[in-house]
């Protein structure tokens, strides 16, 4: 597992190194690990919280990518991710950090040498993203009301673990899996859609290797956990108010295929993860993003288990503002 | 698409771009230089995915000009930056 880590590492360094000559890299913010920004991308967010008498708490998520292009001749592009989550409030402890870089490349199913446009639209996509990533993260298990108290309780463990992921991500696309506004003279036009929508699959294979980790109860987690993660994501926005009204949903359902004993407290068989949210826009709408911030504001409700970014038996709903960036 | 030997690159481009447009008749309301792809009626996802493809097929690799990568393409860009991008 580790030389295939080694060579990935090798393949994705030679590919940063290749011709980086094409046009400027373009950076985006976002708050998920998607290959593009899509109408269905959760924007970063990022909210503080304070209730009289209690401690504040913040919660953050962000993931910073920069694409640059590999050559004149081809559509490819090398990239690099941060990426950040975080949440301090008490019983949604999350903290988790990765470094990564990877190589994008493109597929489709036009006919070789044909420039209809026709057979552009008729053809099926698949973009993917094949990454190596460095994590850092804290087990926050057995936290509890009072853990934040100093001294720290005995019964309060915390422990920190750090690992390198494999990741091959692959996004498909097909003409009409989204409709979008049209607008003439400002106005939206009368054939522009009553709901413009948008919705995607997204497929996730890994590999993770812990690198260090410290032992917990007597037992020392190591190994290698490999699996997927599959997510279906929709958005919604009605014609009301000029599209700014914006409803996300997403299901995610990561399944192990192979977890050492030692891993399997920390990294559940199968968990899902669903996500709701209604924003605002009131910068860019979500189906015009980028160039430049788009700013947002509105709730999120999050239920579920995400192993892959440290968030367990999560159930929360966070109000705040949201931003997307695009840099060009 | 018919070939029509006097059909600009512009003309192309807008006959193009029009195969993915639903809300709006591009051939009786051609895009304006200052108007927006998003205005006109682009999603994000056709631009970035099929619309790009297409125009590195018909207009970047038969010139010599530089490929578009993911993300080069905004549905926020004017129509005059577009066809710049596109074609230049």
């Amino acid at each position: 597992m580790k030389s295939i880590l080694v060579l990935s590492a090798a393949l994705c360094l030679t590919g940063m190194q290749a011709r980086a000559d094409n046009a400027a890299p373009t950076f985006t913010l976002n708050a998920d690990e998607a290959p593009d920004p899509q109408p269905w991308s959760d924007p970063a967010s990022f909210s503080y919280t304070k209730d009289k008498g209690s401690k504040a708490a913040i919660a953050a998520d962000l993931a910073g990518r920069l694409d640059w292009a590999l050559g004149p001749t081809t559509a490819n592009t090398g990239f690099a991710r941060l990426v950040a989550h975080r949440n301090t409030a008490a019983g949604s402890q999350t903290e988790n950090y990765a470094a990564e870089a990877g190589l994008h490349f493109e597929q489709n199913t036009a006919p070789r040498g044909s420039t209809d446009p026709d057979d552009f639209k008729n053809a099926y996509y698949l973009f993917h993203d094949l990454s190596l990533a460095y994590v850092y993260e804290t087990n926050f298990d057995d936290e509890a009301d009072g853990c934040d108290a100093t001294p720290r309780p005995a019964a309060c463990v915390r422990s920190h673990q750090s690992s390198l992921r494999l990741k091959w991500t692959l996004q498909p696309y097909h003409y009409g899996w989204d409709t979008a506004p049209s607008f003439l003279d400002g106005a939206p036009t009368a054939a522009s859609p009553a709901v413009a929508y948008a919705f995607g699959p997204l497929l996730t294979l890994f590999a993770d290797d812990l690198v260090d980790a410290k032992a917990k109860n007597g037992l020392k987690p190591k190994g290698v956990v490999s699996g997927a993660a599959a997510s279906l994501n929709l958005t919604l926005s009605p014609k009301i108010l000029d599209y700014r009204f914006v409803f996300r949903a997403s299901v995610q359902q990561t399944e192990a295929f192979q977890r050492p004993a030692s891993r399997k407290t920390g990294f559940a068989g199968d968990s899902t993860l669903t996500k709701v949210s209604l924003d605002y826009d009131f910068g860019l709408r979500s189906f015009d993003a980028g160039p430049g911030w788009s700013p947002s504001i509105g709730i999120s409700y999050v239920k579920g288990d995400d192993p892959l970014h440290g968030k367990l038996n999560r159930q929360e709903t966070v109000f705040g503002v949201k931003l997307s960036y695009k840099s060009k | 698409m018919p070939k029509l030997p006097d059909l600009t690159d512009e003309h192309v481009l807008i006959a193009g771009v029009a195969v993915f447009v639903k809300g709006r008749d591009l051939h009786a309301n051609p895009p304006r230089d200052n108007e927006t792809l998003g205005a006109i009626g682009v999603s994000p996802s056709n631009l970035d995915f099929p619309i790009r493809t297409w125009i590195n097929a018909k207009f970047r690799k038969p010139n010599g000009l530089p490929f578009l990568v993911s993300g080069d393409l905004k549905t926020t860009m004017t129509w005059a930056r577009f066809r710049k991008a596109a074609l230049e």
